[in-house]
């Protein structure tokens, strides 16, 4: 199958004297869903915003759906791939919600922009809100309305650039479903987050950035276990492994379901051969 | 900043190439003990054409000056269409120089003294502090607002927003999607701001203290007189016919 994104040796340097990100190399494919982790000034933004064309390579090439970035601007580029900003209040410009959604499918030449900013609207929960004063919604609502608005344009890949931070358990709960609702719909879906919890449970693949280098790729079971490779970069492993390994389990849970499952069963054998708890 | 401003009006006042020259070198040479000479000289590189531009407009067009000052005619050379003037050379020499003396003289002022060194100087010589720091402040906020400016009008590009394109009335109309959300984060910006301010106790009644201070030396009230004094020279050195030409 060929990667949906594909970078070749990828380098970016802003000032022109130091890089922000050296030698990327890697390949996203459709219907994954990826996380991107690392520690603050690590390159991630500067590495998605090589994917929508916001940047262009220093040196090395970006492939999206095939197409060359250097030769695509980001606004044909928009079509395919969306990008979430990490602060909503950096695209809300609208007098309304609807008119705030309406505006990327017209911009990039969809008829029928109305209808899909009221589907793209609803799939977010905010179907009751249509009228309202975009300036009037709560942090959460708009950060689900900013996910809403590039939904709208029907891109193949989404880029959710830190969406559950700052958010409270329920909003980020719910930011999450829609993004595996979305996956489940074939769409690619791109994450970036200092969550390690949310990467863990949520995502098929994990890149490991820091300074600006690409150090591991894998499934997050395979890189979260590697506790001291994640302590030298400053990263924390999820909850769920950290307990899963001080109860001396082999097996990796990524989530609570899991490793509640694990436990009840362990309860439930013990219940089985006699043991009697106090 | 006495220097600077001093520097920049003499090289309004004469216009004779010897003097500009001087100037040149005296802000060049300060410049260079300042360590900044880097600098200056990356902007006159991209100033480069501008300079070169300005001798040769000088040199060709003197006699069409708006600023002609006198009704000198003596021709040096004439080649076919082409008159050059004895005048228009000199001035040709000297605007250059002036050019480079006004973009010399802040830089060498800006890239020695910190905002926080200004504002602490404004509210030394008796401006109240609210206003000397309000003047530091506009300062550091376009660098803030620039950065704000640049990622709204990524987020807008990446929702299919193309600015460059159109005649011009949809040229400015493209920018309405980048200004308002820089309005409301220029105000949500200076909400936070008022707020970082009051809780470190902006607006007490008491005598304010600084963490870092500055004094006037000896040197300062010796270059600040100096300044003043050649300011004062300079000018009365015009009204002589000084370092005028013609």
């Amino acid at each position: 199958m060929d990667p949906i994104i594909k970078t070749e040796k990828l380098c970016f340097s802003y000032d022109g004297a130091s890089f922000a990100i050296s030698d990327i190399s890697l390949e996203i494919y459709r219907g994954e869903a990826v996380s991107i982790i690392g520690p603050n000034g690590s390159g991630k933004t500067t590495l998605v915003k090589h994917f929508n064309g916001l940047l262009k390579p220093t040196s090395g090439r970006v492939f999206v759906n095939g197409m060359d970035t250097r030769k695509t601007t980001t606004a044909e580029l928009a079509r395919t791939i969306g990008y979430v900003f990490q602060n909503p209040n950096h695209q809300i410009f609208s007098n309304t919600v609807l008119d705030e959604v309406v505006f990327g499918p017209k911009n990039v030449g969809f008829k029928d922009a109305e209808k899909l900013a009221i589907a793209s609207l609803e799939s977010v929960n905010l179907g009751d809100k249509v009228d309202a004063s975009p300036f009037s919604l709560s942090l959460g609502e708009k950060e689900r309305l900013a996910i809403a608005s590039l939904l709208a344009m029907q891109p193949d890949i989404l880029i959710l650039d830190e969406p559950t931070t700052g958010q409270d358990y329920s909003t980020c709960l719910a930011i999450m479903n829609l993004a595996s609702n979305l996956k489940r719909l074939g769409k690619t879906m791109i994450l970036i987050t200092h969550d390690m919890d949310v990467a863990a449970e949520w995502t098929d693949r994990v890149f490991v950035l820091s300074e600006g280098f690409l150090l591991r790729q894998g499934k997050p079971s395979e890189v979260f276990s590697d506790f001291d490779f994640l302590q030298s970069i400053h990263l924390s492993p999820p909850q769920m492994l950290k307990v899963g390994r001080l109860l001396g389990f082999e097996s990796v849970y990524m989530s609570v379901d899991e490793l509640a499952g694990r436990l009840k069963s362990e309860i439930s054998q013990l219940y089985k051969s006699g043991i009697v708890f106090s | 900043m006495v220097l600077c401003t001093t520097i920049m009006v003499l090289s309004l006042v004469f216009n004779s190439p010897v003097f500009l020259v001087g100037l040149f070198l005296v802000v060049t040479s300060l410049l260079f003990v300042a360590r900044v000479h880097r600098e200056f000289f990356k902007r006159v590189k991209a100033l480069a054409s501008t300079v070169v531009m300005a001798f040769i407009l000088w040199s060709l067009f003197y006699r069409w000056s708006l600023f002609n000052p006198s009704d000198s005619t003596e021709v040096i050379l004439t080649i076919g269409p082409i008159t050059l003037y004895r005048l228009g050379l000199i001035y040709a020499v000297s605007m250059p120089f002036r050019v480079l003396v006004m973009i010399g003289a802040p830089l060498l002022f800006f890239m020695t003294t910190t905002l926080s060194e200004l504002v602490l100087a404004f509210a030394r010589v008796g401006i109240p502090y609210r206003v000397a720091f309000t003047l530091g402040l506009s300062g550091k906020l376009v660098p803030l607002l620039e950065n704000e400016f640049k990622t709204i009008k990524q987020a807008q590009t990446a929702r299919g927003l193309e600015l460059d394109k159109g005649g011009l009335v949809k040229r400015v109309r493209n920018y309405i999607p980048v200004l308002i959300p820089l309005t409301f984060r220029s105000l949500e910006l200076s909400d936070q701001m008022s707020i970082a301010m009051e809780t470190k106790g902006f607006a007490m009644k008491d005598e304010r203290t600084f963490y870092k201070d500055i004094e006037m030396k000896r040197i300062d009230y010796l270059v600040v007189a100096f300044s003043l004094l050649a300011l004062g020279l300079g000018i009365s050195l015009r009204f002589f016919g000084v370092g005028i030409i013609a």
